[in-house]
């Protein structure tokens, strides 16, 4: 298991992934992320993030078939391991202690 | 593949090639179906072109991705990008002229590419886009035109279920004076009822838009737009909460909105419309609707003709005829000009193409000049397919390079663009962006493989041996580097742009010539608005001061009223009834009445073809009518004579008294039936004063306008429209498909001109050698000089006639795109012939005249 920090792009495809449940394939995962934060997220970015997750160990992924709307391709769902799941603990951790008493400055409406 | 797979045409191939270039497994096959699920996604949200055009893109970045892991091999690509550095710098001249040639067609591209983004393939910049529709009326036996609504369809609207919000306006010219009173300018209001920006979900980037209490009380409040608040304010921040001075009313500014985000994009102001404020039955409410999330758009549209047929029953007399229906807002935004940005597409391709042909043919020349270093690479044991690949690396670096160019040259080309396409839609939108600066270098690097082929081919098959043997001439050589096909194809393509170019500038001088049935020179318009006169007596009264102080005027050579420009073709339409009845065979025909006053007809330099026109009158007359030619045809064919004939419309009636000719301001909107009123007998409170002077219009204007306020202090000036000028503007969109299709067609020229100095200037140094010898021995240069002349001549007509095939071809396409582009005629082929014909003269000219230069001893010194 990785002890490294996840980047923040990660982080964001992880929790979608989390979010999503059982329906977390790369097209809902990009939908969610771009209305979440506004910007547009390249596909090749998001394929890339989710095979170095799943080669980390932080997500694995199953087929699933689908109907004509893909015209018959399987679906590649993505669901947080076990260390996927404790990797965001840990980020969430930090990120809680580093931002500690900074509310004023970090909630104030711009 | 599975039928459901891939679909038909180009959408399954696209669909293919993208399963060729996926990896070959579950997860591959999985991405392959995202890409399908959002195609499908995107086909029912924007139609199938935008999906398609997505496709395509998507199809294009993964070969491109193919590509790049195919290129680099384990040797690895960074040594090629140092061998290509070098191979750059040892021929600077011939770098730099490639590198600008690509960075300008590519800056074009950029451009081009920035505004169909913005126009075809993004929203619209406003909140859930997918959701605003705009509402238009058609006839319902006629569905091909849309109008705009009445204020009653718009109020019957408020109860529809899947509709959200709805918002209607009316688009107003108004004047704006400064805070003295002075420095008029005409400014385009919106005055609508509701929330607009709300509706839009889009903030003023100053200040707040109106509060629903506001709008519902019609407060005297207003909304800038960026282009006013710069122009007239500066972009002073403290504009806000200061007044503004229409003529109309002072109004206090709460905000200004942006220009990417001003809707409609040419408005000025935007004002709440005051409550009853604007209650007649035009069709002049423009309405912008929000589908309730969920709903469809065909739901929508299901009810929109249900609230059309409630109102045709409650109120037949209106309503009868009408229907309604919704069309996306960005359908109805883009309508027209999706054809022309098309056609820019279509040029900038051409162009681009043009110019990798000639790219290629340099580059060729280039790989020739360097067989010997790939001779002793090849000997010291690099293989063949690596020596080609540096060649594709050379060459990709090379456009890599211009595509970075490019960039700023795109940006110069997007704001001629912008300022000089007229109604661009959007066009404050058109932003070149990361996604664009994207696609311009992926263009780059794709054009740099596209003409690196050829001479990466080339290399891979030069002749080792015979270099290594000390040879120096290869029979390829003899021949020329490239062959004629690549400058055949140059020449092609740009005898295809230029005959295009004249067939669209024969479509502007038809337009700027067309006889529209009245004197257009010298005619200029006063828009008059008359206040404070409300009865006939008082207005005629008016008209008829305001005419016999502007025929004073010593530039005035003649001046008469009327209710509608010239320029335009509409009026009040009315159904007609001769001596009592419809003439036979008119049912459903109308006809367009005007309201004109006396000395109209002479002011205009509309002919007069029997009878007389309107006269001054004084007391009770019987009421009477002038029609057109048109109208006769149409109404009174029955009837042996025009003159004398009673004619009712279904507000007026009179007797002919005269028949004029016919008009019709364009070659799109023939002439249609038209019914004269005099203005005595049907008077207006506003109307346009038609003025014909032998002077300068701008040297008539203050004066007409000083005639009008002696009769009446309170009329403001507006602006004048001179009517040559009017015409001008109204073909202003051929002019501009002509200049752009235009300069890409001198592009072409230029870069076929070098394509034929490459020929001409290699055929010569090959024969160099034997004019030197035939020189020495007393010969003349003229047979080489006939011989290279020959050459190009064979090349230049082979190109001249495919191009004409091609235009013939695209003319075609070009017909549907622009409506009046007459095919080009036997006269235009020809000359585009000889327009080719002397460039390539002026091309060989240079390296003939090293034929005539050369000396046997030059030649001999060299051996």
């Amino acid at each position: 298991m990785s002890t490294d920090l996840l980047g923040e792009f990660e982080r964001i495809v992880l929790l979608a992934t989390l979010r999503l449940g059982d329906g977390a394939y790369a097209l809902p995962i990009r939908r969610m992320i771009e209305d979440v934060t506004s910007r547009a997220v390249s596909r090749g970015a998001l394929y890339r993030t989710l095979d170095r997750l799943e080669s980390k160990g932080l997500v694995r992924s199953t087929f699933a078939d689908a109907g004509p709307e893909r015209g018959g391709h399987p679906l590649k769902l993505f669901a947080p391991t076990v260390s996927g799941l404790e990797a965001l603990r840990r980020s969430h951790r930090v990120l809680r202690s580093m931002t500690e008493g900074l509310e004023d400055v970090l909630e104030a409406s711009s | 593949m599975s039928p459901g797979v891939g679909g038909t045409g180009s959408r399954g191939l696209l669909v293919a090639l993208a399963a060729g270039l996926l990896p070959d497994n579950r997860s591959g096959r999985a991405r392959l179906g995202d890409l399908i699920e959002e195609a499908g996604d995107l086909r029912q949200r924007r139609g199938p072109t935008v999906a398609r055009l997505w496709l395509a893109a998507q199809v294009a970045g993964l070969a491109l991705t193919a590509l790049a892991r195919l290129l680099i091999g384990p040797e690895g690509l960074r040594a090629d990008v140092r061998e290509s550095r070098r191979a750059l710098a040892r021929h600077p001249w011939s770098t730099t002229s490639l590198v600008l040639l690509l960075a300008l067609a590519l800056g074009a591209g950029t451009a081009v590419f920035a505004v169909v983004d913005t126009v075809l393939l993004r929203d619209l910049p406003y909140s859930r886009p997918e959701s605003l529709v705009r509402i238009q009326a058609t006839r319902l036996e006629d569905a091909s035109e849309s109008f705009d609504l009445t204020w009653q369809e718009v109020d019957a609207l408020t109860d529809a279920r899947t509709l959200e919000a709805t918002v209607g306006f009316s688009v107003v010219q108004r004047t704006l004076l400064d805070d003295e009173g002075r420095d008029p300018r005409s400014v385009v209001v919106v005055r609508s009822r509701g929330d607009l920006a709300g509706l839009l979900g889009v903030s003023p980037i100053l200040g707040r838009a109106p509060t629903g209490e506001e709008i519902r009380a019609g407060a005297p409040v207003a909304m800038l737009s960026e282009a006013l608040w710069a122009s007239r304010f500066g972009r002073d921040p403290n504009v806000l909460g200061g007044t503004l001075n229409l003529e109309s009313g002072p109004r206090e500014v709460l905000g200004v909105l942006s220009a990417a985000h001003a809707y409609p994009h040419d408005a000025d102001l935007w004002v709440p419309l005051s409550p009853g404020g604007d209650e007649d039955d035009d069709r002049e409410v423009h309405v912008v609707s929000r589908v309730v999330e969920g709903a469809s758009l065909s739901a929508a549209a299901t009810e929109l003709s249900a609230v059309a047929a409630d109102l045709a029953r409650t109120d037949p007399e209106a309503s009868s005829d009408w229907t309604l229906r919704a069309r996306s807002l960005q359908a109805a935004m883009i309508g027209g000009r999706k054809a022309a940005v098309f056609a820019y597409l279509g040029a900038v391709g051409a162009m681009l193409l043009v110019v990798g042909l000639n790219a290629s043919h340099l580059m060729l020349v280039r790989s020739a000049a360097g067989d010997r270093e790939t001779a002793i690479r090849a000997a010291l044991g690099a293989s063949r397919w690596r020596l080609a690949r540096s060649r594709m690396v050379e060459s990709v670096v090379l456009s890599l390079i211009a595509g970075l160019m490019a960039l700023p040259f795109g940006q110069i080309v997007l704001g001629w663009l912008i300022s000089s396409a007229p109604d661009l839609p959007l066009a404050e939108a058109v932003r070149i962006d990361a996604r664009i600066v994207l696609a311009t270098l992926g263009i780059a690097v794709v054009s740099g493989i596209a003409f690196g082929v050829l001479p990466a081919l080339r290399t891979a098959a030069v002749d080792l041996r015979g270099w290594l043997a000390g040879g120096r001439t290869t029979t390829r050589r003899r021949r020329g580097v490239a062959g004629p096909g690549l400058v055949v194809s140059e020449v092609a393509v740009s005898t295809a742009l230029v005959a295009i170019s004249l067939a669209l500038a024969g479509t502007l001088r038809d337009s700027l010539r067309y006889d529209r049935g009245f004197e257009v020179d010298g005619l200029v318009a006063f828009e008059v608005e008359v206040e404070g006169r409300d009865t006939g007596e008082e207005l005629a009264a008016f008209f008829g001061d305001v005419l016999e102080r502007t025929r004073r005027v010593p530039t005035v050579s003649a001046a008469a009223f009327t209710s509608h420009p010239l320029t335009e073709q509409r009026g009040l339409a009315v159904e007609i009834q001769v001596d009592g009845a419809a003439p036979s065979g008119t049912e459903g025909l109308t006809a367009t009445t005007r309201i004109v006053s006396d000395g109209f007809f002479r002011t205009a330099g509309v002919p007069l073809r029997a009878g007389r026109g309107f006269e001054p009158r004084a007391g009770e007359r019987e009421p009477e009518l002038i029609v057109n030619e048109y109208f006769v045809r149409t109404f009174l064919s029955g009837r042996g004579q025009p003159l004398g004939a009673n004619v009712e419309t279904d507000w007026a009636e009179g007797t002919v008294v005269g028949v004029v000719g016919d008009v019709s301001p364009a070659i799109r909107e023939p002439a249609r039936p038209m019914v004269y009123l005099p203005l005595d007998q049907v008077p207006l409170g506003g109307s346009l004063l038609l003025v014909r002077t032998e002077s300068a219009a701008s040297a008539v204007g203050a004066d007409v306008w000083a005639a009008i306020n002696a009769v009446e202090p309170a009329v403001v000036p507006r602006e004048t429209a001179v009517l040559a000028n009017t015409i001008r503007a109204s073909v202003a969109t051929e002019r501009f498909n002509l200049s752009v299709v235009g300069a890409f067609a001198v592009v072409a020229l230029l870069l076929a001109g070098v394509g034929v100095f490459g020929v001409a200037s290699e055929t010569v140094s090959v024969r160099l050698r034997e004019v030197g010898i035939r020189r020495a021995l007393g010969g003349s240069a003229g047979r080489v000089t006939v011989d290279v002349l020959g050459g190009i001549a064979r090349v230049v007509a082979a190109g001249v006639v495919l191009g004409i095939l091609m235009s013939a071809v695209s003319g075609r396409a070009l017909a549907t795109l622009f409506v009046d582009t007459t095919p080009a005629s036997p006269l235009l082929q020809v000359s585009v012939g000889l327009i080719l014909a002397t460039v390539a003269a002026l091309a060989s000219a240079l390296p003939l005249l090293r034929v005539v230069r050369v000396s046997a001893v030059d030649v001999l010194a060299d051996e």
